[in-house]
């Protein structure tokens, strides 16, 4: 009985400690490190798929709404891609140090991702019913991948800005907008910095772009890294938003 | 072992237990402590209830970004271009001096028009309530709704938005802009607030990133006027191939092209149609769901396209292609091209001030293309007449530049344009351009980068 009771307790201590230590373990970016594992996806999908209805509610299918643990073997591949969003949103709500390390760690995993991968990852992105926070980080993830995400990114940016026009509140549907048109711009800026790798191929895309998108301010970046291609300083787009920004150091 | 001990022992186990279940499913819900000292400054009303564990709650949401706020120490008064020193103490000083309830209701019905969060700055009685829209604000992205409550607070100050002068909300009767970003309104501290998270080395990179984008974009979007060093203008490429940057005074030399070069793919007016009609899809598809296989030869082939109230038009180097929904059954007309050699497409206002859609060819010619039924119905080839008096017709639509509206007619040669009298000035009537990409915003420092 004794022995029966101190193995009760012992029991209670090691899940206390396993609670708190999984708190602790959160609470920092790096926990996010071994989530993807193998994510390369079957291949014969591509972006001429309808676009899927977003990370979260698979997410919440999945099981994976509560506390996500690191993942070693997925069970299907997509859910890997879709695991490994979670946990990063995650993070979003953390402040700390290390986000150097784990984004080139994150850099790492997202070159295991195959094409396929990634081409889901930009349908997530441009979801307009799926959760905002969850398809910048679409496009953050896509914005690791370097070249191989080219196409990706590409169909991020081109993909048309949903009719706002049944918001009648103005700033609403600019706030919309906005919201729309900057996911887009992140993946535009991201192939900005693949010119300064491959310029020639990213001036393509450019033009392709400015034949297809229809939105201004996109168009306008757009035209900024092009121009800075054809001048011979290709990254000018990811260089003016770093200058704007490290101009604005205290501006509060 | 006595029951004193059987008893302690069971406890013990309760307890560590508890503790440790509480602990993972705690994980993910807000705090008491940090819900009670939120609401020891803001007090909560309306309609919805607090679900600590449930992010969808639009009441969660909202404790999260004002937690996200508090995160932020003052930064103290600060000079530069940028300073604007409203959130100096704190954001979250700044915020609860201004917004003392938030009131998830909506008593006026405004949320119905869709908006995320309002308040009536101009009302005695209604200082410090902040009405949150809970559908539109849970749609927000996380840095976004944090933003949006620093935006509406500003409203407390009198700062109301006014109409814009100038970007993409210049036409629109809504009052959708800020005078400037140094007059620090509800979008000066918007974009303030952005620029803070995307410098915060201790956030999420993706936050970061988000963050640095939007502040960039309403730096260009929001305010009549411009920050910094950027301009309102156009590119424009002279008969030798220079392409310059003219904001509507002075003229900024860009780069020079070579012989094959061209910025006319970069015009704006080839922009695409909204698409709404199924049919287009099909048209489109090659550009629009894979990109990689099918757009380089799209792209060769499709010189631009056009839009009226009625038809969407496709102008390819051997053809064009009309979609025209009042044809009934087989809207698609498409007509071959085997003596033009088309140039460009491009909507304008037409002397009796409704729209028309132009056609140019290699020949310096123009044509009105037709938009009725009756005209598009076995359009053919020989039925587009082109005639040769290009001066009267735009090559470009007006684009701001400055105070001042400007234009290029087919010939090459620059107009100012005045809205008010529908009149043209010649510009320089001696220089003729090539093209046209406006409008864009432009600076010195960007030409230098």
């Amino acid at each position: 009985m004794s022995k029966a009771l101190k193995t009760f307790a012992v029991l209670g201590i090691v899940v206390a400690t396993l609670g708190l230590v999984k708190r602790l373990y959160t609470d920092t970016p790096q926990k996010a490190q071994d989530a993807v594992g193998d994510v390369k996806s079957a291949p014969g999908t591509n972006l001429k798929a309808p676009p899927s209805p977003g990370p979260t509610s698979h997410a919440r299918d999945n099981g994976l709404a509560g506390t996500p643990s690191p993942i070693t073997s997925p069970p299907q591949n997509t859910d890997a891609l879709k695991a490994l969003i979670f946990q990063e949103k995650e993070l979003l709500y953390r402040r700390g140090q290390g986000w150097e390390g784990h984004e080139a760690e994150l850099k790492h995993r997202v070159s295991q991702i195959s094409r396929s991968g990634l081409d889901s990852l930009a349908q997530m992105a441009v979801a307009e019913q799926a959760d905002p926070d969850e398809r910048n980080i679409c496009v953050y993830l896509l914005s690791l991948a370097g070249l191989q995400a080219r196409e990706a990114l590409n169909y991020v940016v081109k993909a048309r800005i949903p009719n706002f026009s049944r918001i009648t509140d103005v700033h609403a549907a600019t706030a919309k907008a906005d919201q729309e048109i900057s996911l887009r711009l992140s993946a535009l800026e991201a192939l900005d910095v693949l010119g300064m790798q491959n310029p020639q191929e990213i001036r393509q895309d450019l033009t392709s772009i400015l034949l297809v998108q229809n939105e201004n301010s996109i168009k306008n970046f757009a035209q900024i890294s092009l121009m800075g291609i054809m001048q011979g300083k290709p990254g000018k787009l990811s260089r003016w938003l770093n200058q704007l920004t490290a101009r604005t150091q205290e501006s509060l | 072992m006595s029951r004193f001990n059987v008893i302690l022992q069971v406890l013990i186990f309760l307890g560590t237990l508890n503790c440790g279940l509480q602990a993972m499913a705690e994980e993910e819900c807000l705090s008491r402590s940090l819900v009670r000292e939120i609401r020891r400054d803001i007090k909560f009303k309306g309609d919805a209830e607090l679900d600590r564990c449930n992010p969808k709650n639009v009441v969660f949401q909202v404790v999260k970004a004002i937690q996200f706020i508090k995160g932020f120490k003052g930064a103290g008064s600060t000079t530069g271009p940028f300073a604007l020193n409203v959130l100096k103490d704190s954001p979250f000083e700044y915020f609860k001096k201004r917004v003392d309830t938030i009131v998830f209701a909506d008593p006026d019905g405004h949320c119905a028009s869709g908006a995320i969060a309002y308040v009536w700055g101009d009302l005695e009685q209604e200082r410090g309530r902040l009405y949150i829209c809970s559908e539109a604000f849970s749609r927000l992205s996380f840095v976004y709704r944090a933003s949006a409550l620093l935006h509406e607070a500003r409203h407390f100050d009198g700062f109301l938005h006014v109409r814009c002068v100038r970007g993409l909300f210049r036409f629109s009767t809504d009052e959708a802009c800020d005078r400037s970003y140094q007059e620090a309104g509800s979008y000066g501290v918007d974009v303030a607030f952005f620029l803070r998270v995307a410098q915060e080395p201790t956030m999420s990179p993706v936050l970061r990133r988000s963050a640095r984008m939007e502040a960039a974009r309403s730096l260009i979007m929001r305010f009549n006027s411009l920050p910094a060093d950027l301009k309102d203008g156009a590119f424009l490429t002279d008969e030798s191939k220079l392409v310059s940057f003219f904001d509507g005074k002075s003229f900024q030399t860009v780069l020079q092209l070579n012989k094959n070069q061209s910025l006319r793919y970069m015009d704006w007016q080839a922009e695409f149609p909204r698409i709404v009609e199924p049919g287009i899809e099909s048209e489109l598809s090659p550009g629009l769901t894979d990109p990689s296989r099918a757009d380089e030869s799209f792209r060769k082939s499709m010189i631009g396209s056009a839009r009226s109230e009625e038809n969407t038009y496709f102008l390819y180097d051997r053809r064009l292609v009309v979609w025209a929904p009042s044809i009934w059954g087989h809207p698609r007309v498409e007509v071959k091209f085997s003596q033009i050699k088309p140039l460009s497409i491009f909507e304008r206002i037409g002397d009796d001030g409704t729209p028309q859609v132009i056609m140019t060819d290699r020949d310096g010619r123009f044509t009105v293309l037709p938009k009725s039924v009756d005209q598009l119905w076995e359009l053919r080839e020989s039925d587009l007449r082109m005639e040769t008096n290009t001066a009267r017709i735009l090559k470009a639509q007006t684009w701001q530049t400055g105070d001042k509206d400007i234009t290029l007619k087919l010939d090459g040669s620059l107009f100012f344009f005045n809205r008010r009298s529908k009149s043209y000035t010649p510009l320089m009537p001696e220089k003729k351009y090539l093209d046209v990409v406006a409008p864009v915003v432009w600076s010195k420092s960007l030409q230098d980068l």
